[in-house]
């Protein structure tokens, strides 16, 4: 479950930023790339073992996402202004872009085993998600049991628990995007 | 309501139906014998993941047996299933 927790689109220009992340090359995720943060991740391996029981396989060209990442894809000062808005200490942050046709199977989001302790050590994990593109048919993420869809732009959700099961998918014309936050609140 | 069509959409973990409207080749004939309603039904257990997108109705985690009428059947609709488990949806359209 997420709980909503406002529109910070009078704070951040959200547009700005995705015409921003159109112009340059993103870093595609899925099957078949390069998968960085999770190689020999033992719990990614697990995960990837349950895709595979529910038929999830290799040649499943949908199941790709892309992400952008601070200071790599775009400044930031969007992690900055945005941790003020909610009042966290960031740890991490990334822009995750689901375009027509793309699937997000389901999982949580894991870190290497030695960062999760790293930062759970520092105080619980929070997880905020904000919709940061304009509303469009077909674009749906779920938390859980709970679908969010019809999103207005640059409104904020705060999960209940960093590591949720989630996933989306995009049956639209248009590209979703995210702003996708760990942190510790203050 | 006399029975003009109906099927079970099943939909696998990674698979989606993109926007679209169910287009029926028989429609002038439906629509001869009288008004055509459009009714789905989700018919398997409520795994999350499983996703049915209706206008601007998005339905998720439906208990087994739930059917709603649609405004119109020709709505633009959408499907797909980014969990672990097959959905299956049992459609109806009916003249009334």
């Amino acid at each position: 479950m997420a709980t909503y927790i406002g529109n910070s689109n009078k704070t951040m220009k959200w547009e700005d930023l995705i015409n921003h992340l159109k112009l340059i090359p993103p870093r595609l995720r899925g099957n078949d790339q390069e998968d960085d943060i999770h190689l020999g991740n033992p719990k990614v391996e697990k995960l990837i073992k349950i895709w595979e029981n529910a038929g999830y396989d290799k040649n499943n060209a949908a199941a790709k996402w892309i992400d952008y990442l601070p200071y790599e894809h775009f400044s930031n000062v969007w992690v900055e202004n945005f941790s003020k808005w909610i009042n966290c200490e960031p740890a991490g942050c990334w822009v995750s872009a689901v375009p027509p046709g793309y699937i997000v199977p389901w999982h949580p989001d894991y870190k290497m085993p030695n960062q999760e302790k790293e930062w759970l050590s520092k105080g619980p994990i929070v997880h905020y998600t904000c919709y940061i593109c304009e509303p469009s048919f077909g674009q749906v993420s779920i938390i859980e049991n709970h679908a969010i869809y019809d999103p207005k732009q640059g409104d904020v959700y705060r999960w209940d628990d960093w590591q949720n099961w989630h996933g989306g998918l995009n049956m639209g014309l248009e590209t979703k995007y995210m702003f996708n936050f760990f942190g510790w609140q203050k | 309501m006399k029975c003009a069509r109906a099927w079970i959409s099943k939909i696998r973990p990674g698979k989606y139906a993109p926007i679209h409207q169910d287009i029926d080749d028989n429609i002038e004939e439906y629509l001869s014998q009288g008004e055509v309603i459009r009714f789905s039904t989700f018919i398997s257990h409520p795994y999350p993941g499983g996703v049915f997108v209706c206008k601007n109705q998005c339905f998720h985690c439906e208990l087994s047996g739930n059917t709603y009428q649609w405004d119109h059947y020709l709505d633009y609709h959408a499907g797909g299933n980014c969990g672990l488990h097959d959905q299956f949806m049992f459609h109806f359209l009916g003249i009334k």
